[in-house]
Order: C-alpha cells, then structure tokens, then sequence
C-alpha cells in the first residue's frame, strides 16, 4: 500500500503522530509523505482527525507525540508563525480572516515586503480573483465565497512553498470551485506542493495524485485516487457503520 | 454543494448599505488626511501653548489633566486598543513612574527633566519583562493578571521605605514661580511662563508625543498586525505574524506614557504616596476614556480625553468613589448603546469619513 507516488524526497514527512483531547484521539501514530509538486489528499468522515491532523502539521495545536519533518527541519515543536515563516500556508476549515480590516489591510497585513510592494502584491492578487471592488469593504462584510476567495489570496501573500487547504470546496459554488481549481492549477504550475483534506470526493478523485484515508485517526489506506477508490476499508469507513 | 450564489459588485454594496453595517469607504481626499490632521494638531498645539497666558491656575490645571488623560488614554489605546489585550496596568506603571521620577529628584539623583525620561523608560522596561508571560494569557486572564501586578507593585513600594519612605509619601520641593513678565520682548515673556507653568508644558509635549505614537502606529503594518491579532490572533500567527513579539513590543511603547505622565504628575501635585499614584483608578479613566471616545483608533481617545474630562472634573473633585461609580456607568452604556464610542458615532453621521487613518 506505501507506493510512493515519486521517487523524490517528500517535503514533508509525519511520523507517528498522536493527539488526544480527553477521551478522544483524534489523531493517531499517523505517518505519511507529502511529495513535492503534487497535490496530496486527506480523506476520512467526519470527525476522523483531517482538521486536527493539519493543525498539528501547521503548528496551531501541539502534539502529543511523533514528529513532523519539513525540507529537513524538525518543526514539530515550533510555533506557527516560524512554520508559516519557513513556507507552509494555510486556509481553515471555517474561514478566519480578521473582520473588522478591509480585504487589503487582510493581505497587507500579512506581507514581509514593504509597504508600497504590499499595497501592490495586494491589488494584484484582489484583481486576480476579481475581488478588486471590494478591496476597501471590512472582511465580515463580504459573502461567503468572497471571503474563501480571500482567504485564498491571503495565503498567496507570504508565498508559502507548501500550501494547506482545509476543505476549501465546502459551500462553494461551481463558478467559485473553477475559479479555485484553477488557483490549484496555477499554484502547483508554479512549483509548489498541495496538501488537501475535502468531502467531496468527484473533485478529490479527479485532483489528487495521492490519497490518505483517516478514520479514529488512523490512517487506514494509502494510494493513488484508483485504487482508494476500491478499497474496502475505505468504503466500509464511510457507508459501513 | 450548498447554494451560494455570485453577486454582482452592486448588488453587494447594495446589500452592504441596506443592511446599515459598516462599510469602509475611503473617500478620494482621505489621502490628504493626514496633512489635515498634522494642521490639526500644530494648530492645537499653538493654542494650548499660549493657553497659561490666558487662563487662570485653576484652568491651567484643568488643562493638564485633559492633557494627562490624553496621554494616559492614547498610550493605553497602543495596546489595548489596537490589539484587544485590555489592561490594568496602566495603574501600576503610573504609579511606578510617579515614584521613579519622585524619587529621582528627592535624592537629587538628576534634574526634573531627565527624571521623567527615566520614568517613562523605566516603566518600558518592567513591561518588556512582565510582557513575555502575562501576554501570552487570554482576554480576561491578562486583565486580570495587571490588575494584581498593579496592586503588588503597590504593596512592594509601601513596604520597602527604605528607599520609598512608604506609607509617609514623597514630598517635593515646590516650584519657585517668578513674578509675571507681561512686557519687553516676547522671547521673555515666553520664557516666563514656560518656567511658570513647567509641569503643563512637560505634560503638553508628553501628550503630544503620545498623539504621534499613537499615528505612528495607526497607521503602519505594526497597527494592522496589532488589529489582526485583535481580530484572530490564532489566524494571525498561522500566517507568518509574529504575535508574541508585537505583542511585547506595543506593551513596551503603550508603558512608557503612564510611566512619564506619572513623574510629570508627581511635581505637579507635589506630594505622592502609594494610594494616591497606584490608584485603580488610573486604569479605569484610561480605559473609559478610550471605549468612549472610540478604541482601536486614533483620535477616539483624543476626543474621549476631552469630552470625559470636561464633563467628569467636578465629580472627581467632589467625590473620587462616586468618580468610580460614574465611569463604570458611563462604561455599560457606552458598550451597550454606541459600542464604537464617539468617534463612530460621528463616522456613522458622515461628519468623519470612514478610514483606518484615524
Ligand atoms: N479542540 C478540540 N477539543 C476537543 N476535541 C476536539 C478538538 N478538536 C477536535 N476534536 C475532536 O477530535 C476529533 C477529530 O476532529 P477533527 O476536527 O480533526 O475531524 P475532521 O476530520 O476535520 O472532521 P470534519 O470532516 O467534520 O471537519 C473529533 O472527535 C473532534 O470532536
Ligand atoms: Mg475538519
């Protein structure tokens, strides 16, 4: 089942990660490899750990045990902004933009160039995802697929080399879903590596070169969309309980 | 896949009005904002520096204190304010302040001057090291981590009389006015009333400086970030925004004021002991100020400093606990009925445009 999908070096590698909450655990000695250039799924039903599992892997929550590897360095322990700082972005689940800032302050914000090239990074990428009008509106002001769009761009600001989405398809419109599609596209055109976790399993299939099932948070299969597709324990996890 | 459907821009800002939330519009002038506010504020200053040629002691007096507020306000704004972390520290680096610049004089350490300076930085100082474990507490737990700060430092400065002469207080010497120079060159009459009236003029330029800060800050990345981790600070740091660090840093600057603003207070009253400067109160007036005026901007503690100082001043002089009682009142209602304080009260009328500039 472990056939990795290159024969390169992974980016990131988990190894034998654990997190409980009280009685739940809700990852569990999970290890896998995020190959670069690739986009790598993270399937599972509800409650089987995807979220917990990126936030471990991003340094929002802490682990209990095991480690997490990336280009080399152990960041395990380290805080979320020195791994955002070393090239992993992300977006979460439940949008969090800062509200009460327009949606340039949001991008401007995030920046590690200057001012002036920040302001205009920002319009450009607000341009990019048709956001452009919008750019002075306080965040919780705009719709819901404005705001996932503009979560999007904010990611796109610090140029991370490992991107994180959290379901980012979920209650998205099939003009919005092309439009992120494409993003993915382009992204992954530009080098750089994808790590994805969503429901709905036609895109997932379609987009992924490598999938990772949770349930209980364990990973329960390993492999490439084809054959995830007919894995028993796969279709046991979802339909069979 | 649930229905959201595409809005066209105007349909959006359509929406965005009807639904009578903010909307933030700059309008095309707002770039030359800052330029009116510069004007503003040396216009202010002019008038306020010629104001003891005018006034009387007693208004010279009410003047320094709108002024002590302002910087006590604007200063608690750098990081409360801006970043939602509220504290009541603010107390106990006022009373630090006044005992550090006190003291420096009663020694005869250094002259008044540098006494404030060394206040202010001395106050920096104890907020940069208390700032690495109290501000990595949530909301609540921070307040309420300052406001036992605060009363420790109370309780260390009355007990260690040795060096603080405790409970008995801090007598300084009075300052020698010299008779009024009306006439002859004007550089003398300037001089004369600048000696005259050191402590205003100390407590305007402190103010001033606070009001720069504060604009300084408001407007750079560092406000942002401080408004993203108010905002989500969780979000902030998964995007690369160095919290903690920030975090400290605006602590430090915010500090610095009550810190000064304490030593300048100590020579205007010319008796400090541990009740009087580390008074809870000191806090509160900081932080009702700014929710009145309007927290996370500019110019709401400004206003707030005024228009709370104005008003309040003779309750202070009557009754310091009802002084207490009133602001806790004035506090609820301005939450529960114009949460923005003034400052969005006037945006809301379109009588200031709606900017992140102020
Ligand atoms: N902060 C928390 N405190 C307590 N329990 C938590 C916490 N976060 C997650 N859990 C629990 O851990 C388990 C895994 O949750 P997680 O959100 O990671 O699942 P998920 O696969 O992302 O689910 P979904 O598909 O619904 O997003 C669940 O049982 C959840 O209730
Ligand atoms: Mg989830």
């Amino acid at each position: 089942m472990d056939q990795p999908v290159t024969n390169e070096a992974p980016v990131l590698s988990v190894d034998d990660l654990s997190k409980r909450f009280g009685g739940v655990q809700a990852v569990d000695k999970v290890s896998l490899d995020i190959a670069p250039g690739r986009i790598t799924g993270v399937i599972g039903p509800n409650g089987s750990g995807k979220s917990t599992l990126f936030n471990l892997m991003t340094g929002v929550a802490r682990a209990d045990s095991g480690a997490v590897t990336f280009q080399g360095t152990d960041i395990t322990r380290l805080s979320s902004d020195r791994i955002n700082r070393l090239g992993i972005g992300r977006t979460f689940q439940l949008t969090r933009l800062f509200g009460k800032m327009s949606a340039i302050e949001n991008l401007v914000v995030v920046s590690r160039h200057d001012r002036a090239t920040a302001e205009r990074n920002a319009a450009e990428l607000l341009d990019l995802v048709s956001l452009g009008h919008v750019r002075d509106e306080y965040a919780e002001n705009l719709s819901y697929g404005q705001q996932k769009l503009l979560e999007f761009v904010r990611l796109m600001m610090t140029d991370p080399s490992l991107i994180m989405l959290d379901e980012p398809f979920a209650g998205v419109n099939p003009i919005m879903e092309r439009r992120l599609l494409d993003t993915m596209r382009a992204w992954l055109d530009a080098g750089k590596t994808i790590v994805l976790t969503d429901h709905e399993m036609a895109i997932m299939m379609e987009i992924c070169d490598d999938l990772y099932v949770l349930d209980y948070g364990e990973v329960i299969a390993h492999g490439p969309p084809a054959v995830i597709r007919d894995d028993e324990r796969v279709m046991e996890a979802y339909f069979g309980r | 896949m649930s229905g959201v459907t595409e809005e066209t821009p105007a349909a959006e800002l359509e929406r965005a009005r009807e639904s009578g939330r903010p909307v933030a519009r700059l309008p095309r002038w707002e770039r030359h904002l800052g330029w009116l506010y510069l004007v503003l504020l040396l216009g202010a200053v002019a008038w306020l520096a010629w104001f003891p040629r005018l006034a009387n002691a007693y208004n010279v007096t009410l003047a320094l204190t709108v002024l002590l507020v302002i910087a006590l306000a604007t200063s608690w704004n750098i990081l409360s304010g801006f970043s939602g972390y509220t504290s009541f520290g603010h107390a106990g680096f006022f009373g630090i302040g006044s005992y550090v610049g006190a003291l420096l004089i009663f020694y005869e350490r250094t002259s008044w001057i540098p006494a404030v300076i060394l206040a202010g930085f001395a106050t920096a100082l104890i907020a940069l090291v208390i700032g690495y474990p109290t501000l990595r507490l949530r909301g609540p737990y921070f307040a309420i981590t300052m406001l036992g700060l605060s009363e420790l430092a109370r309780i260390v400065v009355t007990a260690w009389d040795s060096l603080t002469l405790g409970g008995q207080g801090v007598y300084l010497p009075i300052l020698r006015l010299e008779p009024p120079v009306t006439s002859g060159p004007l550089i003398d009459q300037l001089r004369n009333v600048v000696h005259n009236n050191q402590n205003y003029y100390a407590m305007l330029l402190l103010a001033v400086v606070a009001i720069v800060v504060s604009y300084a800050v408001g407007t750079s990345r560092f406000g942002l970030e401080l408004l993203a981790i108010r905002d989500d600070e969780l979000a902030a740091r998964a995007m690369g925004i160095r919290t903690t660090r920030i975090k400290i840093t605006a602590f430090a600057l915010s500090s610095f004021f009550p810190g000064a603003a304490g030593a300048i207070y100590a020579r205007h009253v010319g008796l400090i002991d541990p009740p009087s400067v580390f008074l809870v109160i000191w806090s509160i007036r900081a932080i009702a100020t700014s929710i009145l005026g309007g927290q996370g901007t500019i110019l709401g503690p400004i206003i707030g400093a005024i228009v709370l100082t104005l008003v309040t001043e003779k309750v202070w002089e009557t009754d310091p606990n009802l002084y207490q009682v009133f602001l806790g009142g004035l506090i609820v209602l301005v939450v529960l009925f114009i949460p923005g304080g003034i400052l969005a009260l006037l945006q809301d009328r379109g009588w200031l445009p709606r900017t992140r500039r102020i």
